[in-house]
């Protein structure tokens, strides 16, 4: 068995993977230049380096067809949790401070109250949808948010 | 030198492009179906063309036509 153990540009650990088909997803999504691979074989290192790479608990994770380090993921609930509250903080700024201050023909305002109306129902909907036991959380998630979109922006972020 | 109320104009215009570029990407990572998310570039488009005149404004007069600066004026305690 080989471990592909990847640290960042500063040789920080990161995580790490055993498949060669995720090394070649990494390798794939993530930017190599900030990015140092190094291949452990089981059967020549030494035990205790293996025993501290898989205690470590860094192995990657597939997030949307992505591959993530534990604390991405951990960060991406983070913001996903954060993006919800700040959707209705900057909903309320707009409608409360911005729209009696500015001035609009009557088809623009009909268009930018649907609009503000429309958002904060799909984040009510979400929110009913969480709560109530019928469908998993990810499928309610998948169904209100591009997730995929979010997780490619929390990569590039973290690359 | 700017006076009191082209500053508070100023602040305010701030303020807008901050919670339009916010909006603009928070509403990006909504599944809004076909529908919603034709309203909301049409939303967007019509808060950026509003941005757009603010930030061209050169006078007070400039932002009368996109502002009521006197509502503004009054909200922020200036007569």
């Amino acid at each position: 068995m080989t471990y592909y153990v990847i640290f960042d540009k500063k040789r920080n650990y990161r995580g790490y993977m055993t498949s060669k088909k995720d090394l070649e997803t990494f390798k794939r999504q993530r930017n190599q230049d900030n990015y140092h691979i190094l291949k452990v074989k089981k059967e020549n290192e030494n035990k205790q380096l293996i025993r501290s790479i898989v205690n470590s608990n860094g192995e990657i994770i597939y997030h949307h067809g992505y591959i993530m380090f534990p604390d991405e993921e951990e960060y991406f609930t983070q913001a996903f949790d954060q993006l919800t509250i700040d959707i209705y903080c900057r909903l309320k700024d707009i409608i409360k401070k911005c729209m009696p201050i500015i001035k609009y023909e009557k088809e623009e305002e009909k268009v930018l109250h649907e609009f503000l109306r429309l958002i904060y129902s799909h984040m009510k909907e979400f929110e009913k949808a969480l709560e109530s036991n019928d469908i998993d959380g990810e499928d309610v998630c998948d169904r209100f948010f591009k997730i995929g979109k979010m997780v490619e922006h929390i990569i590039r972020i973290m690359d | 030198m700017k006076g009191k109320k082209e500053r508070v104009i100023e602040r305010f215009v701030d303020e807008f492009e901050y919670l339009v570029k916010e909006l603009e990407n928070y509403a990006g990572y909504l599944e809004l179906g076909e529908e919603g998310e034709q309203l909301k570039n049409d939303a967007i488009a019509i808060l950026k063309k509003k941005l757009k005149k603010m930030k061209k404004a050169e006078d007070m007069k400039d932002y009368k036509k996109v502002i009521r600066v006197n509502k503004l004026l009054e909200k922020e305690g200036i007569e």
